[in-house]
């Protein structure tokens, strides 16, 4: 969880991304900045992020990030 | 409750709307209180039953006829009831107010109307349209004055050209698409009212094609010619008449509009054609139609005047001309895209 | 027919009682036969293309779905080394499927609205290297919602290949998801998940959504009928004679198109959702107040949001997630680092999503223009971001305050409206003539203005209705919901802000004599 807090605060230092619920509803990631995070959360965690898991739902807090990047470790 | 609510909500908004009609239905025919199309609504200032024959149409009415040159040389007394582009229904509600004030004998309509198109929706538009005031006038908040606020009617401004519009612009003939000969369902349910109407009151009613380069084709005119003849009534085509219109000459715009050499033309064979097959009174010299040799004065002078303007304009630097030129466009650009 | 004809008004009601008075089953069946209604009255035999293409859709999506099932059936009982390579057929067979779905629907968009542009670029092309060919063209009228519903069925098959949704197998509800009146001229684009299942609840009508839907209608009617329809004049004469006014009388124009568009587009979705609303269906939002936005990029997520939510969902990320671009931005990060690495990539795709967007607009170099005036600005935005923040931290600006928020408004906004003057000018040319000519010679002249065909009354009006525009917008930024404050008052008061709105409307609406009202400009897209 550090290391992907870590990530997210390096891409966009502004946002308070421990407390935020509404990262993308709330339009705080825009859809290049969401590009830079895959990009290094694939090679961070080694996983790669199928473009049907790039829903709103799944990036709205750091939380979430982190659920769907345990999921995918699993599968 | 909910439905009592509705219904209040309703009522009052309804007779909201019928105060506001009131309000916003013209009280006189001058332009500054707002009223639109100003020199057809000046017919209903016309002393009582002195107008013997109206002429009904769009901008090619105003722009061909000149009831005071008709006059002038024939003695019958015209009026040109038309406004830009109108539509059937106008025609209609106009003529219905006419005869509140007016006997004419004859009515001649200008057929091009009858091929205007109008979608479905606009169709509706315009029937609900031409008979709720406060929608139609609505424009008149700009000029609403304290005897709006009453129910007095003043129709006092007369137009001394009948009507009549006077344009001086030349441009030579343009190329045109061949318009289609279509008849419109819609207003061919209007043209069934309008002939009632005018049977009601005995009124002769005569269909013609003004002169118009562009919305003339033969086929048009046969297909005129026939439809009236199996209806019973007169059609004359003046653009198969020898006016002696030149279309490079005569037109305000390429072969849509005459301009007033063009009108002059028009307005004679019409005055003549009028002497030849109809029977019209002669006013001339009748003390009640005074105020016909009175128009018959400023029109000439306002005719006068205009000349001179243009004539001197054309001396002018070319930069003020180019102004002009650039308003009368603006205008154009309006009023087409209007129609 | 649009949707701020009379007719439509006399529509909706009839269809109100006639919905409220059937039972709940018959009450889909009902608005699918109201919206076929509506399609025929706006483009006659046309329609038939509409039935074509939910035939189409549906057949396709149970298509894919079936496949789905059958591999499931196939890795049942079968070893985990071979259920890999049983999936990766299915996928590539489903793949297969849905590439030949979008080619086809593609195919018939393109033929209506982009075979004349090309047509002309061949000829062009022709006479410059003097062939002596020259391709006869007429134009085709488009089927009406050609370019909302081909999205929507584009949408649907993707969702159901990702796996997000499952085909719908019912040929009734897919046909009504596609025609669904409202949204059929100009959007928004709905996705299934919208409201595929709401269409078919059938509820009864309630008075909460009738009077919300009606209130949202005449807040699109102010908006198209008071402040669109007014500029509509003055625009059309700068547009057309630009070369005879100031550069100050330009810009203005530029600011009268864009509120004109805003107004026309906003106002439209207005009476499009409240509409939706009144038959208790929830439709997208497809405005956010565009004018507050920080930046382009921003814009784009508050101004037509459903069309710009589809490029981002369906070519946006499935494009800059696909092998070799990831591949591309493996080799990118690693030379220019985190924060420009992915930007290659990004922009490849950004440029694919501008490219599509412009081409939508319309077929016509000014649309593409328009497309690459945004993918410059949204991609400079992004390469200068950090300089920007930097910057701001060594002037000890900071960035969330308001007046740096003013400022990042205003110049949105004037980056919005020259983009918007490109769209709306007839050639690429002209745009850059009027662009030179607002910068060279920038002064205002009162006069001028009076002739643009609308008088000083129309000014006040106009001045008016902008202010009330932005105090409802700035409110709706807020977070403030009018429609309930304004239901919260005591009834009198209510009720005569209610009449007080309907009768402004009635009278200082832009309609009949003297004006020109403006066609519906999304609906041609």
């Amino acid at each position: 969880m550090d290391q992907l807090l870590d990530i997210l605060e390096e891409l966009k230092p502004e946002v308070d991304f421990e407390n935020s619920e509404d990262l993308i509803d709330g339009h705080k990631l825009d859809s290049l900045t969401i590009l830079s995070l895959i990009s290094e959360i694939e090679d961070e965690f080694d996983i790669s992020i199928p473009a049907v898991d790039i829903v709103p739902d799944n990036f709205n807090s750091a939380k979430k990030i982190y659920a769907l990047i345990e999921r995918l470790e699993e599968e | 409750m909910k439905y009592i609510k509705i219904i209040i909500f309703n009522g009052i908004l309804i007779v909201a709307l019928l105060i506001g009609s009131v309000v916003f239905t013209p009280k006189t025919n001058k332009k500054a209180f707002g009223v639109d199309y100003v020199t057809s609504n000046k017919i209903f200032s016309e002393a009582k039953n002195t107008v013997d024959a109206v002429a009904l149409g769009d901008s090619l009415v105003y722009s061909s006829l000149s009831p005071m040159l008709i006059y002038e040389k024939h003695g019958y007394t015209i009026y040109d009831a038309s406004t830009p582009a109108q539509s059937i229904y106008q025609s209609y509600s106009l003529l219905k107010r006419i005869y509140k004030t007016q006997k004419p004998q004859y009515v001649f309509f200008e057929a091009e109307s009858l091929y205007r198109r109008y979608s479905f929706s606009d169709d509706m538009q315009n029937r609900i349209g031409v008979n709720i005031p406060i929608l139609r006038y609505h424009n008149r908040w700009k000029n609403l004055t304290l005897q709006d606020f009453s129910t007095q009617y003043q129709l006092s401004n007369r137009d001394y050209l009948k009507g009549f519009r006077y344009y001086d612009k030349v441009v030579p003939l343009m190329k045109h698409k061949k318009p289609k000969a279509k008849l419109q369902p819609y207003a061919l349910s209007y043209l069934n009212k309008i002939m009632a109407l005018t049977k009601e009151h005995n009124t002769k009613l005569v269909f013609m094609s003004l002169p118009c380069a562009k919305t003339w084709s033969l086929e048009r005119h046969n297909q005129l010619e026939k439809f009236f003849k199996e209806k019973g009534y007169d059609f004359v085509d003046f653009n198969t008449l020898p006016l002696g219109i030149d279309w490079n000459t005569d037109s305000r715009d390429g072969g849509d509009h005459l301009n007033y050499n063009g009108a002059k033309k028009a307005s004679k064979y019409f005055g003549q054609y009028l002497e030849d097959n109809y029977h019209l009174k002669d006013h001339r010299r009748d003390p009640q139609y005074a105020n016909y040799e009175l128009s018959l004065v400023l029109y000439k002078q306002r005719i006068e005047q205009k000349e001179m303007k243009t004539n001197a304009a054309s001396n002018l630097e070319k930069k003020t001309k180019d102004n002009d030129d650039q308003n009368q466009q603006n205008q154009d650009l309006i009023s087409n895209e209007g129609q | 027919m649009s949707y701020f004809s009379p007719l439509y008004l006399v529509m909706v009601p009839l269809l109100m009682a006639v919905y409220q008075l059937a039972s709940s089953k018959a009450r889909p069946v009902i608005l699918l036969l109201a919206s076929y209604m509506f399609i025929w009255f706006a483009s006659n035999k046309l329609i038939v293309f509409i039935w074509l293409a939910t035939l189409g859709v549906h057949y396709f999506g149970m298509w894919l779905d079936d496949l789905e099932k059958e591999k499931k059936a196939a890795i049942k009982d079968v070893e985990r080394s071979e259920r890999k390579l049983i999936k990766a057929g299915y996928k590539k067979k489903q793949w297969h499927i849905l590439i030949f779905a979008i080619v086809l629907f593609v195919a018939v968009l393109f033929a209506f609205k982009y075979v004349g542009f090309f047509v002309s670029i061949l000829n062009d092309i022709f006479s410059l290297t003097s062939v002596p060919v020259f391709i006869k063209y007429h134009k085709m009228i488009a089927p009406i919602g050609i370019s909302y519903y081909t999205l929507q069925c584009i949408a649907y098959l993707s969702d159901i290949y990702l796996g997000k949704i499952q085909a719908e197998r019912n040929l009734f509800k897919l046909a009504l998801y596609l025609a669904f009146f409202p949204c059929i001229m100009e959007g928004p684009i709905v996705r299934a998940t919208d409201t595929l299942g709401q269409l078919t609840n059938g509820e009864p009508l309630n008075y909460h959504n009738v009077t919300y839907g009606i209130q949202r209608i005449g807040w699109g009617f102010f908006k198209k009928y008071v402040i669109a329809d007014r500029l509509n004049i003055p625009v059309t004469l700068i547009f057309t004679n630009y070369a005879h006014y100031h550069g100050g009388t330009l810009f203005l124009g530029m600011i009268g198109y864009t509120m004109l568009l805003y107004c026309e587009f906003s106002g439209t979705m207005d009476v499009v959702i409240g509409t939706a609303q009144i038959f208790n269906i929830t439709l997208p939002e497809n405005f956010r107040q565009p004018f507050f936005a920080k930046n382009v990029s921003d814009f784009w997520t508050r101004w037509h949001i459903t069309l710009g939510a589809f490029f981002r969902d369906y070519i946006y990320y499935p494009m800059s997630l696909s092998k070799p671009l990831k591949a591309l931005t493996k080799k990118t990060r690693a030379k220019l680092g985190n924060h420009y690495g992915p930007l290659v990539t990004g922009a490849i795709a950004l440029f694919v999503v501008w490219f599509c967007n412009g081409l939508w607009h319309g077929a016509g170099w000014t649309y593409l223009f328009y497309g690459m005036y945004h993918f410059f600005f949204i991609l400079s935005e992004s390469l200068t971001e950090q300089l920007v923040v930097n910057g701001c931290e060594k002037l000890h600006i900071n960035r969330e305050s308001k007046p740096y928020r003013i400022f990042q408004s205003f110049k949105l906004c004037i980056f919005i409206f020259v983009g918007e003057m490109f769209f709306r000018a007839p050639t690429v040319g002209q745009g850059f003539a009027m662009l030179s000519q607002t910068l060279r010679d920038f002064t205002f002249n009162g006069k001028e203005l009076l002739k643009l065909g609308i008088d000083k009354y129309d000014y006040g009006v106009l001045i008016i209705a902008l202010i009330i525009l932005f105090v409802i917008s700035m409110l709706k930024e807020k977070k403030i919901n009018v429609r309930e404050a304004i239901a919260s008052k005591p009834i009198v008061l209510r009720w005569s802000i209610y009449y007080a709105f309907i009768i402004a409307v009635l009278i200082f609406g832009a309609y009949g004599v003297g004006y020109l009202p403006v066609a519906p400009i999304y609906a041609d897209f």
